[in-house]
C-alpha cells in the first residue's frame, strides 16, 4: 500500500474484514462461496469488483448494502456495522427494478418519499431526470421506454437519495453494446459531478478500467481477492481511453490474470 | 422449431418450405381481421354472437323436437315469458328479483373480497397468523356453503345477513389463498430496491407488495364474483321471497319452466356483465399487466 492509499484508508467510508461465506443447496451440504474477503474504500473512490462469473462479486455487493449477513467477518460502513440497507448505500441492480404502477417520474421521487424528503427533492429529482437525458418523459410509464431509457431511469431514482455510497451490480451486462458505451459515458459524467464513493461489480475488464480508480480481482471457489490494482488514467475520461497503450498493456495483465485464475 | 434437424438436405429444406408456408397463411389469416383495440372488441363480439345463435338454433329445434312447453319451452315461449316478467311482475317481477340478487352479490362477495384481501395480507405479513389461518381455510373450503345454510338460520335468523355470509363464505377462500399466493409471488427485487432507497416495512408494504400483487389479487376477485353468482340459489333457497334463486325455486314448485329459464338466463346475463365491469376496472387499475415489466 503507498501513501496515498493509507490517507484514504484513514477516512475510510467502506471496510470489508475477513469475510466468509457458503450457501446451503438445501440438502445439507454447503458450497463456500467467500473465503476471507477483506478490502476498504476510500471516499469518493471508484472502485471496481471483478472477476469471472460465479466469484461471488455479486454476494459481496449484497453484504454491503444489507441485504444479507456474512456468516464471518464484518462489513463496516463509517466504522459501523451493516445489518440492514439503509438510503445512504444506493443500489443500481442489473435490472432496472423500475415500479410499472408508477410514472418515471414518480419511481424517482420514490426514495424521497420514503423518506419523507418529498418538497426538497423535487428540484433534484428533475434535473436528474434531465441529466439522464428524459427531460419530457417524466409520466412516462417505465413500460413504455426501451431497455436504456429504463437504466437511466433506475440510475437518477438511486442518485436523487444522494447516497454516499453507489453499488452497482453489473448494470449495464444486460444492454446491448452501443447502450452499455451510452450508459458508461453517462456514468462517468454523473460520477464527476456528484462525486460519491462507488463499488462497481462487473465481468467487463474494459468496463472496469474505464470507469474505476481502483480494481479489485477475485478469484473463485471460493471467492477472495487476488488482485488490488491502481487505475490512474487522468480525468476526465472518455471512451477514446480504450486506445490508449497504456490502457491496452493494463488490459491485457488483468486478462492474463483473469486466465490464470479461470485455469 | 421444436423439431430435431432433419437427417437430410432436403427434408430439412422441406421443412423450412412448409413452416414458410404456414408462416404465410398465418400472416393471410391474421389479415382477415381488423387488428388492434377495435379488431379485439369485433372478433369478440362475433364470436359472442356466433356462439349465442347457434345455441338458440340447436334449442329450438330440441323445442320443436320434444313438442313439450312444461319440459322444454322454445325459446319464443321464454322470451314472452321473460316479457311479461319485465313489464308488469311488480315484486314478483324480474326486475325488483334481480335487484334484490344483485344488492345480495354485491354484499356478500364484497365483503368476503375485502376479508379475504385483508386476511390475506395479514397472513404473510405474520408467521403466526399464517400458521393460524392456513390450514383452517384449506379445511373449511371444500365444504359447499349451502351445508352452512341450516346453522347460519339457527344462528343468526331468516334476514338478510345469513344470505351474505354464505356468498361470503364462497369469495372469502379464494381471495384470501390467492392474495397469500400473489404477496409471496411478488419479486424480491423490486422490495430490495425499495429498502434501499430508504423505505421502511409499512412503506414497501403499501407501495410495492400490494400494487405488485394487485394483477394477482384481481383475478381472484374476479373468479369470486363467477362463484359467487353459481352460489346465488344456495343462499336464497333460505327462506326467501325474493331473488333470482327464489324466483327459480318457485317457478320449480309450479312447474313453471319459462320462468326457470328466464332466471337462469338472468344470473348467466348478471354474471357476464359484473364480470365484464370488473375486467374493465382490471384494465384500469393494472394497466402494466402483461406488459413484461421488471
Amino acid at each position: 500500500m503507498n501513501e496515498s492509499k493509507l490517507a484514504k484508508a484513514a477516512d475510510t467510508g467502506l471496510r470489508l474484514q475477513g469475510i466468509s461465506h457458503s450457501f446451503s443447496d438445501g440438502r445439507g451440504r454447503a458450497t463456500d462461496v467467500l473465503a476471507g474477503v477483506s478490502f476498504e474504500v476510500g471516499a469518493r473512490e471508484f472502485v471496481s469488483l471483478m472477476g469471472p462469473s460465479g466469484c461471488g462479486k455479486s454476494t459481496v455487493l449484497g453484504m454491503v448494502a444489507g441485504f444479507l449477513s456474512p456468516e464471518q467477518g464484518d462489513v463496516r460502513w463509517h466504522g459501523e456495522r451493516v445489518t440492514a440497507p439503509d438510503a445512504a448505500r444506493g443500489v443500481v441492480f442489473q435490472k432496472p427494478h423500475l415500479y410499472p404502477w408508477c410514472e418515471v417520474y414518480d419511481n424517482v421521487m420514490f426514495g424521497p418519499r420514503a423518506l419523507g424528503r418529498e418538497r426538497e427533492s423535487r428540484d433534484l429529482a428533475r434535473d436528474l431526470i434531465a441529466e439522464v437525458g428524459l427531460e419530457g418523459f417524466e409520466r412516462h410509464r417505465p413500460y413504455e421506454l426501451s431497455g436504456g431509457m429504463q437504466h437511466r431511469v433506475a440510475l437518477a431514482r438511486t442518485l436523487v437519495n444522494r447516497p454516499e455510497l453507489l453499488l452497482m451490480d453489473e448494470p449495464f451486462a444486460a444492454l446491448d453494446a452501443q447502450t452499455r458505451e451510452e450508459m458508461q459515458a453517462l456514468l462517468l459524467e454523473v460520477w464527476q459531478r456528484h462525486r460519491c464513493t462507488v463499488l462497481f461489480v462487473t465481468h467487463d475488464i474494459e468496463e472496469g478500467l474505464l470507469l474505476s480508480d481502483r480494481i479489485l480481482v477475485m478469484g473463485h471457489r471460493p471467492g477472495s481477492i487476488r488482485a488490488d490494482i491502481s487505475v490512474d488514467f487522468e480525468r476526465p475520461r472518455d471512451e477514446t481511453l480504450v486506445f490508449d497503450q497504456r490502457f491496452v498493456d493494463l488490459r491485457s495483465s488483468v486478462r492474463t490474470l483473469f486466465r490464470k485464475d479461470s485455469s | 422449431m421444436t423439431d430435431l434437424p432433419s437427417a437430410t438436405p432436403d427434408a430439412a429444406l422441406e421443412q423450412v418450405d412448409s413452416e414458410l408456408v404456414r408462416g404465410h397463411r398465418l400472416s393471410r389469416k391474421r389479415r382477415l381481421l381488423p387488428t388492434g383495440r377495435w379488431g379485439d372488441f369485433i372478433a369478440t363480439t362475433a364470436s359472442l354472437i356466433t356462439a349465442l345463435a347457434l345455441v338458440v338454433a340447436l334449442w329450438w329445434i330440441a323445442a320443436i323436437a320434444f313438442n313439450d312447453p312444461n319440459v322444454l319451452p322454445s325459446p319464443e315461449e321464454v322470451a314472452d315469458r321473460a316479457d311479461e316478467l319485465l313489464t308488469n311482475g311488480g315484486d314478483l317481477g324480474l326486475v325488483h328479483n334481480a335487484q334484490v340478487s344483485l344488492i345480495r352479490i354485491l354484499i356478500g362477495w364484497g365483503g368476503g373480497v375485502i376479508a379475504g384481501v385483508a386476511v390475506g395480507i395479514a397472513m404473510v405479513s405474520n408467521r403466526w397468523i399464517l400458521g393460524l389461518l392456513d390450514p383452517l381455510i384449506e379445511l373449511g373450503r371444500p365444504i359447499p356453503p349451502l351445508a352452512f345454510a341450516p346453522l347460519l338460520v339457527i344462528w343468526f335468523g331468516i334476514g338478510e345477513l345469513p344470505k351474505y355470509m354464505i356468498l361470503g363464505f364462497t369469495t372469502f377462500p379464494i381471495v384470501a389463498i390467492s392474495t397469500v399466493a400473489a404477496v409471496k409471488g411478488v419479486d424480491r427485487n423490486w422490495i430490495l430496491a425499495a429498502q434501499s432507497l430508504g423505505a421502511g416495512r409499512l412503506y414497501v408494504l403499501r407501495r410495492v407488495t400490494i400494487p405488485a400483487a394487485l394483477p394477482g389479487i384481481l383475478v381472484s376477485i374476479r373468479l369470486a364474483n363467477g362463484l359467487s353468482w353459481s352460489s346465488l340459489v344456495a343462499a336464497e333457497i333460505i327462506a326467501s321471497t325474493s331473488g333470482l334463486g327464489w324466483m327459480i325455486l318457485q317457478a320449480g314448485r309450479f312447474l313453471d319452466t319459462p320462468t326457470i329459464f328466464v332466471g337462469i338466463i338472468t344470473i348467466g346475463l348478471l354474471a357476464f356483465i359484473t364480470d365484464r365491469v370488473l375486467r374493465v376496472a382490471e384494465a384500469w387499475l393494472v394497466p402494466w399487466r402483461g406488459k413484461g415489466a421488471s
